[in-house]
């Protein structure tokens, strides 16, 4: 087995139509994008006020959130498990081994990359901005969308990071998803049974079908994101 | 008209920064219907001032009072904003369009869309930008912004408008532009507050002037 | 000039503190073993004692069983202690492994939990309580994943006759195959030596065990040097001959968990 191998048979199964590697790519998605969806606006409006406002205990809290960048996603899995185990204190919900557990442990992973780049992009934007917004007569909530817009695209910056994130995770999504086939068994989690099992090739081919969804998805976000002008 | 409240009066307003005092100011009066021009050196407190009054900094010490109500100057009202507009030495405009940034504080007024569409036609007219209608706001020279940043805070018709250095920076032909709009906007029930050491505006007629040394009004 | 920070040469330090090169030692023997070996903890009690007794360094790679015969074909391990006999097998037959020796053996066991749906309590014939939980549809969770465990779960299957499948056969590639059975209340198949490990965090009650036994052999295989001459031929050598030595066998018939015995050794003495 050579990695040239390898990669031939990764093409040959992108396009035999697999339907089980289907299944897996929208189970990727539709979790990710789920997580993505859940985690971004109380993200970006923590980022938002840690960047904006001065208050006590401001600095303590942007030290936890950009020490969170490098929490390992296992251990966000593990302590979901002892949450969500059925002798754990959330245990009645029934939430081990599915997907909603897996959309949950992606949001935690997702918000401290997302909240900790709209800090970064607000922090770094104009002051003016908002004084501009506020002497125009906006509300403090319209001016923070406002600001928001202006630097619309070191938040999209996060909203990427994060998405590319969640979407190769395999620690959390293996411990409270539990790879179960059809169910919850995504990409990266798919090719870690594939590595167990000893099929590299199959291994390799899903890392490139993740590679080819990672890319269509950052293309629609490019499209909504929109081109800019240029700045002053 | 001297014994109808003034529109606008401070009163015993202090501003340090660490070991500096920035203003110390008795007391000014801001009448409806007259305008002020603020002068003074660089560093004399002129930006801060105007800042004060508009709520986008904070001062040490200090009473204001807009037709007699009194405000506190630590606690910014938010209604105050809609009658104090104000407009910085190089303006910030907003990456939409031209019209969109003349229509913001309509929109942020809650101005219905077919009001909205006239006003910023009328102000568009005003500010001479017909030309520059769907011009992205970065590929705008720095006299054309500075009008649109005018246009934007008059749309509005505030009883107070505070403009801070209007035409610094600015070539000969945009300062007597921006001047020329300076003086359009004083339409005689206003307060227009300009700072600037630039003799094209000081000398526009009915300009009041108030001179600002080290912080104190002299 | 204000070239030099204190703030860089602290970083600098810090870094190279980090970087320092990994020492190398000559006497180290990669080891590769199944996450079902690792699980049921002979690298406790096991490992220490050889390293102690011939003054060598194991460097224990673990993984999928898959994953651990590739490693071994490709030759990035020295020796391969697994539980799948058919594999094992072939890799002596494909001239990657020298030789195959018996090591230990244990059990694999039906797990079932409390509710028991299938109502195979008391059952002692693995065979005929996969046909009642098939029958039941009741859940029944298979690791799926080519592990020595799985392959010895489809064996059973297809030695009883029957093809799971369906919604309640639940194939979960994730190596946890006894935590979902607890959290699903399912049944699944494990291995003694794993379970009586595990013992003290699941709620599921062992199927009693009963003839036939379900075995669960496992061997030792050193990696052959006339394919990848730089295996460590030697130390891999050491290591078959100690853990099937009286010494090594005593030592994994005196391990204990819970005063429970989770390998029974079984090497031909030699």
């Amino acid at each position: 087995m050579n990695i040239w191998e390898a990669t031939r048979e990764a093409f040959a199964l992108l396009f035999s139509g697999n339907a089980e590697l289907w299944r897996i790519i929208f189970i990727s998605l539709r979790v990710s994008l789920t997580a993505l969806l859940i985690a971004t606006p109380c993200a970006i409006l923590l980022g938002y006020g840690l960047a904006t406002f001065r208050f006590h205990g401001r600095r303590a809290l942007v030290v936890v959130l950009q020490s969170m960048l490098s929490f390992p996603t296992v251990v966000v899995g593990l302590i979901l498990y002892l949450l969500f185990t059925r002798r754990g204190p959330l245990g009645d919900f029934h939430l081990l081994f599915t997907q909603d557990a897996m959309i949950i442990g992606q949001a935690i992973i997702a918000f401290p990359v997302l909240a900790a780049f709209t800090l970064a992009a607000v922090q770094g934007a104009d002051g003016r901005i908002r004084e501009t917004a506020l002497s125009l007569g906006a509300s403090n909530w319209r001016a923070a969308l406002t600001t928001l817009r202006e630097v619309r695209f070191g938040v999209m910056a996060g909203v990427f990071n994060g998405f590319g994130r969640v979407i190769s995770e395999v620690g959390c999504s293996m411990m409270v998803g539990g790879n179960i086939a059809d169910v919850t068994r995504n990409i990266p989690t798919a090719i870690a049974l594939e590595t167990s099992k000893g099929e590299f090739a199959q291994g390799i081919a899903l890392g490139v079908v993740l590679i080819a969804v990672a890319l269509g998805v950052n293309i629609a976000l490019s499209v909504v994101q929109g081109s800019g002008g240029l700045k002053s | 008209m001297s014994d109808a409240a003034p529109l606008l009066r401070v009163e015993n307003l202090r501003k340090r920064f660490e070991q500096r005092e920035l203003l110390n100011i008795a007391s000014i009066d801001f009448a409806a219907g007259t305008s002020y021009v603020l002068t003074g050196d660089n560093g004399a407190g002129k930006t801060t001032l105007l800042r004060i009054l508009a709520g986008l900094e904070p001062a040490d010490a200090g009473v204001m009072r807009f037709s007699g109500r009194e405000i506190g100057l630590a606690d910014y009202p938010t209604w105050l904003r809609h009658e104090i507009v104000y407009v910085h030495q190089h303006p910030y405009l907003f990456d939409t369009s031209v019209a969109e940034n003349i229509a913001y504080g309509l929109r942020m007024r809650g101005v219905a869309a077919v009001h909205v569409e006239t006003l910023v036609a009328d102000a568009m007219t005003w500010g001479n930008l017909e030309s520059l209608r769907n011009t992205p706001p970065g590929n705008l020279s720095c006299g054309e912004k500075q009008r649109v940043a005018l246009a934007r805070a008059w749309i509005l018709r505030p009883p107070v408008l505070l403009f801070d250095e209007p035409s610094a920076n600015l070539d000969q032909e945009a300062r007597r532009q921006t001047s020329a709009l300076i003086q359009r906007a004083v339409d005689g029930n206003n307060c227009v507050v300009v700072a600037s050491h630039d003799h094209e505006i000081i000398n526009l007629p009915h300009m009041r002037r108030l001179h600002l040394v080290d912080g104190v009004i002299k | 000039m204000r070239t030099f920070s204190w703030r860089g040469a602290l970083l600098l330090c810090f870094l190279l503190a980090f970087a320092a090169p990994i020492l190398t030692a000559e006497n180290v023997l990669r080891l590769e073993m199944t996450t079902t070996t690792e699980d049921s903890g002979p690298l406790k009690f096991l490992l220490p004692a050889f390293e102690k007794t011939k003054g060598m360094k194991l460097r224990t790679t673990i993984g999928g069983m898959g994953q651990m015969l590739k490693f071994a074909r490709n030759g990035d391990v020295d020796t391969v202690l697994t539980h799948s006999r058919s594999d094992e097998e072939k890799l002596i037959e494909d001239g990657f492994g020298i030789a195959r020796f018996d090591v230990m053996y244990n059990d694999f066991v039906i797990v079932l939990p409390k509710e028991d749906p299938a109502r195979i309590r008391g059952l002692t014939d693995a065979k005929i309580a996969l046909g009642k939980i098939m029958q039941a549809q009741a859940t029944f969770v298979s690791r799926a994943d080519e592990s020595g465990t799985h392959r010895a779960e489809q064996r059973l299957w297809r030695e009883a006759g029957f093809t799971p499948q369906g919604s309640w056969y639940l194939r979960t590639g994730s190596g946890m195959g006894e935590v979902f059975a607890n959290e699903r209340g399912g049944y699944t198949l494990t291995d003694r030596g794993t379970l009586v490990q595990q013992r003290k965090n699941l709620e599921l009650e062992l199927l009693l065990p009963g003839e036939p036994k379900i075995p669960n052999q496992y061997g030792v295989i050193a990696i052959n040097p006339k394919k990848y001459p730089y295996v460590n031929a030697n130390g891999a050598a050491r290591f078959v001959d100690w853990i099937v030595s009286l010494k090594g066998q005593r030592h994994i018939a005196e391990y204990k968990i819970d005063g429970q015995q989770p390998f029974f050794p079984n090497a031909k003495l030699r």
